[in-house]
């Protein structure tokens, strides 16, 4: 994603901050069309595909990792499906969840995290809320080596035994509890490292895009058309 | 000649009483390296991050004249550029780029000017064509030298490096060495490696216990404290 993120498409080129407007006016439109208006979502979907065109990623590597969420999405259509019998509330139910996904997928495809962190943070998210989001990216990586590297030295050592659920549960417990203090660790180190350049507070980004005229053109094209589309669906 | 480094009874005791450094007497001179030899937990690292005022004991701390304190702890920390042991624990922005360009924004240059400082200090450490990688896709070379990149942006006048050697490999290691000489800065090591340190140093000195127990050449100070793995 990282890779994809520092990409040169026309969606690449827009500015953070209307990415995020016309992200926003999507969720808004998506999340309040009836079950009943398939054909909206359809419309929703439609759009959506039309961006991933344009936005030059590849799409089936987009598809999979949107797929990541389809066992909720899933779910939630089963649970609907049960608690109403009606299959058109279960299929909206589902797409709804899935075009959410893609649509955030393709914000973040598209945007650089410092960039986007930065645009959120001109909406008035939180900036320690943004940090936070920053430093996990960083180091999950970090963090997830740590645990695949203690996942083979306790395979390296349990003699080919077979592994018993309680026994499992033990490793489990015993790994997270150490992963915990070495990122509790890390995270001192980190802190220490970041005072030792002697910051001011938040992370400032290099050569953050001024909105161009051809970003608020987009902004107000795109914002019209999922407007219109919601509200075609009322008439 | 005025020293860059002056301490004078330096002590610090961590919260839970242990005395981790006990009456430390220490000059840096222009263009010197000093390394720092000892155990682990004689009070090296301890006593690196006092230079950076990441700790504060009792004792009198100078850097190039300016006493190592709250208000002047700006000045202090672009004077002193400190590369941690562990370079994963330093790069912490999400590219190369960003993260040796951090130094400098915080110290108030433009973004054009801190691109620029940050492209230099690549460019003196021999990273080209990584500014746009993820520090966490990088070798342990490279993120060591993209580690010295980011203080070196801040154009400090002294380097504090805490065990550098440490998950490098031969090349990586000569590497390093190649670039520390090219740096005029004068540099503080900790380091176990008799050979980087031979490689480096003009000057070594011995901790034990949280005190100074030798300063001296570092073939010296190696042979007076049986300081080899083979002995």
């Amino acid at each position: 994603m990282d890779r994809w993120a520092r990409g040169a498409g026309p969606l690449h080129q827009l500015n953070p901050k209307v990415k995020v407007i016309i992200l926003l006016a999507y969720l808004i439109g998506v999340s309040t069309t009836p079950s009943s208006q398939l054909g909206t979502l359809a419309a929703f979907a439609g759009i959506v595909f039309i961006a991933l065109v344009v936005s030059g990623l590849p799409l089936f590597g987009l598809m999979l990792r949107a797929a990541v969420t389809l066992p909720f999405s899933v779910s939630f259509a089963l649970l609907s499906y049960v608690e109403n019998g009606d299959g058109r509330i279960a299929a909206s139910v589902l797409l709804r969840g899935q075009l959410c996904v893609l649509g955030t997928l393709l914000l973040v495809a598209t945007t650089p995290l410092p960039l986007l962190l930065r645009a959120l943070e001109s909406f008035g998210i939180p900036s320690a809320m943004l940090e936070i989001a920053q430093f996990i990216h960083r180091y999950l990586f970090v963090i997830a080596d740590q645990g695949q590297r203690m996942r083979w030295a306790a395979a390296s050592r349990d003699a080919g035994k077979i592994i018993t659920k309680q026994s499992l549960l033990q490793r489990l417990g015993g790994a997270l509890g150490v992963l915990f203090a070495c990122s509790y660790n890390r995270a001192e180190g980190i802190h220490r490292a970041t005072l030792a350049r002697g910051p001011k507070g938040g992370f400032p980004v290099l050569h953050a895009p001024p909105i161009r005229k051809l970003d608020a053109f987009t902004a107000t094209c795109s914002v019209l058309t999922i407007l219109g589309v919601r509200l075609a669906a009322f008439n | 000649m005025q020293p860059l480094i002056d301490i004078h009874g330096l002590t610090y005791n961590y919260e839970d009483g242990t005395q981790a450094l006990s009456g430390i007497d220490f000059q840096l001179m222009p263009a010197e390296t000093v390394v720092l030899f000892g155990a682990n937990g004689s009070g090296k690292t301890t006593f690196l991050l006092h230079l950076n005022g990441l700790l504060q004991g009792s004792g009198a701390i100078s850097i190039c004249g300016l006493e190592v304190s709250a208000t002047n702890m700006t000045q202090i920390r672009s004077l002193v550029g400190m590369v941690f042991q562990d370079s994963d624990e330093q790069l912490f922005m999400p590219t190369v780029l960003e993260d040796v360009a951090f130094g400098p924004l915080h110290q108030g240059l433009s973004e054009t000017d801190a691109e620029l400082a940050a492209l230099n200090a690549l460019r003196s450490v021999g990273i080209n064509g990584l500014e746009h990688k993820a520090p966490y896709h990088l070798s342990a070379g490279e993120k060591k030298r993209v580690a010295i990149a980011g203080v070196l942006a801040m154009q400090p006048d002294i380097l504090v490096l805490d065990e550098p050697t440490t998950f490098l490999d031969p090349p990586g290691q000569r590497g390093l060495i190649q670039i520390l000489r090219s740096l005029p800065q004068a540099k503080v090591i900790a380091t176990h490696d008799i050979c980087f340190a031979q490689a480096l140093a003009t000057r070594a000195v011995f901790f034990e216990k949280g005190k100074i127990e030798g300063v001296g050449g570092v073939n010296q100070i190696i042979e007076q404290f049986s300081w080899r793995p083979s002995d």
